[in-house]
């Protein structure tokens, strides 16, 4: 190994992704190929598996047998045994990830000491935490520095139970899913604003101001981007919104052709991306837990196990996110059969490949930016994405109702009743509104840098 | 009947088509717009990511062993040349060149056979200044690559009985080229395999292969800077033409 090589070598970043698109044309082919051959897969496990739940529900809720609200009992057990073990298993493990990839992106190499490559790091910082003396500050409101962490971890453990795992792995498929993660999103908040008033520290209680406005800020875009996906699919059900991609149309709507969501809606995309990553507190948005101006924030009075529950609520946030954005535009456990696996496995490893696509960019973006101003960040989300989000979501309205039209023809004056006649002008009047504040507000976009206004 | 309904489907086609065209052009500025200042960052970023799968510059230090520049001034060491004999003949200039007294040097023997008896060094006051390897006229004490000279008490470093004392003895310095310890040499390097120091020093071209681009200045090269910058100072009074 020559060390004494300090020249930096230039990386061709084109020509490698050029290689790995066509690596995965290649791989996508292969895997269609294979589908059509029937080799044998671990497919007929999974139906093992499902015949035996179905087997045990026969001895259920029948005359004379035990009533069925035992059956949903257990399963609903079993189920939330297994989030819980792949949550913390998740969360624990994404932190030892994002070690690793900003340490290559920053020349060093991570953890590498405990186990193989560091790869038992997590383990051992959980252990290092379990020991450590948990103190409450002096003047601090007990109860809410009690609370807080608390308050912060259940609602992301309760995320968990809409996010689609894999095909039929859905573990509560509820009729309003993305209206209810978009609801713990704001209870997650709750937690940090707790932990920053019961800390008895003014840098925690600047943190929790600046988290709470940046939530109230970001909910917005983010909600004009959910609204968006939801007038495409018909529906607020996460497998309603996967099927949409998949088969093109639902029971409840449905574009008539299945294509993933992040091409009609690449604009909402990026809105829900960034809006996603101001909602976990990240880079470029950790304005929360500004580590070099507000000493870690919310977290500053907190040790041992309560930290380590922050911690952990934020990967899982994150987590959550990802498989968020994954199941809304990127289509969620949908892709090609993998030779061997098997349907059910294939799903999920398309799931997780997704989710971690996601998880290395907003890595990727904590590696290249530097945090955002309290005013930039309230410009960010005010100036550009509230307006631009809006209109993005009119122009999808338009354009559902349009493609509906499309669809059947022969009901076109019963569409235009429905949705045009009632609000076409308002429509049009919002329409060239929202134009016109997202131009004015977008122009100096187009200038370069240094012209801008802020 | 028909004929209407075609064209509605198609109307509607249209329409649906033109509004996607818009949605994604306004993406297009707006990431056009928003992406100027970041796209080399991230860029940047991806590119150090990528090479450092290939090649990491960080070393696991205590799991391997970092080998040192050529110039590096580690521990000292006295050679021995290839007749087995010592080099060093007890002149005593090293231990009058020390600025702090820490070479001590009782010779035995006369003439050509004038061998140091007893040779002392306090490494653990030296301050690496190379007074000693610079004056030495037979080229006999000379620094190596060896850097691991820590110690874990202070009073280890300077007791004259223990292994790890850094008050070196003639048994401590003594070296054969490259071969009494090998791993502070690589073996790959022939400049280290040869009798590498002296062989720079009569032919003047230090490591250059490493640094690469590097070379001596000569004075003709000083004089032509000199002259570039007498040019610079005049230029800066000058008023700049202004051509458009």
């Amino acid at each position: 190994m020559n060390i004494l090589n300090w020249r930096i070598r230039s990386v061709p970043v084109g020509k490698i992704l050029l290689l790995f698109s066509g690596l995965a044309l290649f791989i996508l082919a292969a895997c269609k190929i294979w589908a059509l051959t029937n080799y044998w897969s671990l497919e007929p496990v999974f139906d093992s598996i499902r015949s035996m739940f179905l087997d045990l529900r026969k001895n259920f809720g029948g005359p004379g047998q035990m009533p069925m609200g035992l059956y949903n009992t257990i399963i609903l057990t079993l189920k939330l045994l297994g989030i819980l073990v792949v949550l913390l298993l998740v969360g624990a493990y994404s932190t030892y990830v994002e070690r690793k990839i900003l340490a290559f992106m920053q020349d060093r190499l991570g953890p590498t000491r405990v186990g193989p490559r560091g790869i038992l790091q997590p383990i051992a910082d959980g252990l290092k935490l379990l020991q450590k003396e948990c103190i409450v500050p002096l003047g601090a409101d007990r109860n809410f520095h009690y609370l807080a962490p608390v308050i912060c971890f259940i609602p992301a453990l309760m995320g968990a139970v809409i996010i689609p795992f894999g095909k039929g792995m859905i573990p509560v498929d509820l009729n309003v899913g993305i209206l209810y993660f978009f609801a713990l999103g704001a209870f997650g908040e709750l937690g940090i604003f707790l932990a920053a008033w019961g800390s008895n520290n003014k840098y925690s209680a600047i943190a929790g101001f600046r988290a709470v406005a940046q939530l109230v800020s970001y909910e917005i875009p983010m909600a004009f981007a959910i609204m968006s996906i939801v007038v495409l699919s018909g529906s607020l059900k996460i497998s309603d919104i996967i099927n949409a991609q998949i088969d093109g149309i639902t029971a409840h709507g449905g574009l008539g052709f299945p294509i993933w969501f992040i091409v009609p809606q690449f604009l909402g995309f990026l809105i829900f991306f960034l809006s996603a990553v101001a909602e976990t507190n990240r880079t470029p948005f950790d304005l929360a837990e500004a580590e070099s101006e507000l000493v870690s924030g919310f977290h500053t009075e907190y040790t041992g196990l309560r930290w380590a529950f922050f911690f952990l609520a934020e990967y899982v946030n994150i987590f959550i996110g990802a498989a968020i954005i994954a199941t809304m535009y990127l289509g969620g456990y949908a892709g090609p059969e993998l030779p061997f696996l098997g349907i059910t496995l294939s799903s999920v490893f398309w799931f997780c490949f997704k989710v971690f696509l996601i998880f290395f960019i907003i890595v990727w973006l904590r590696g290249t930016l530097p945090r955002l101003r309290v005013d930039q960040l309230m410009m960010t989300c005010w100036k550009r994405l509230i307006p631009i989000s809006m209109a993005n979501f009119l122009l999808t309205g338009i354009f559902v109702l349009a493609n509906t039209v499309r669809l059947t023809p022969q009901l076109w004056s019963v569409h235009l009743e429905n949705s045009a006649y009632t609000s076409i002008a308002a429509l049009v009047g919002i329409l060239i509104l929202m134009f016109g504040l997202a131009w004015y507000f977008a122009k100096d976009l187009t200038k370069p840098l240094k012209e801008r206004e802020t | 009947m028909n004929m209407q309904l075609e064209t509605v489907g198609n109307i509607s086609m249209i329409v649906a088509i033109f509004i996607f065209v818009i949605l994604m052009a306004f993406a297009f500025v707006v990431i056009r717009a928003s992406a100027t200042g970041i796209k080399g960052g991230l860029k940047l970023v991806l590119e150090k990511f990528l090479r450092n799968f290939e090649q990491n510059d960080t070393l696991e230090y205590p799991g391997n062993d970092r080998v040192m520049s050529h110039r590096w001034r580690g521990r000292f060491v006295q050679m021995i040349d290839e007749k087995g004999r010592m080099r060093c003949d007890a002149c005593q200039l090293c231990a009058q060149a020390c600025p702090d007294n820490l070479i001590e040097v009782l010779p035995e023997g006369k003439g050509r056979d004038k061998r140091p008896r007893v040779y002392t060094l306090n490494y653990a006051a030296c301050h690496n200044c190379g007074f000693c390897v610079d004056i030495c006229p037979s080229d006999a004490i000379r620094f190596s690559r060896d850097f691991e000279t820590a110690t874990y008490e202070r009073t280890d470093a300077f007791s004259h009985n223990d292994n790890e004392s850094l008050v070196f003895n003639l048994e401590d310095l003594v070296a054969f080229e490259s071969s009494v310890y090998p791993e502070l040499f690589d073996a790959s390097d022939p400049g280290d395999v040869a009798d590498s120091l002296g062989y720079f020093k009569q032919k003047n071209i230090f490591q250059k292969d490493v640094y690469e681009g590097y070379e001596p200045m000569d004075e003709d090269a000083l004089e032509i800077v000199e002259e570039d910058v007498e040019e610079k100072e005049e230029k800066d009074y000058e008023i700049p033409e202004i051509d458009d």
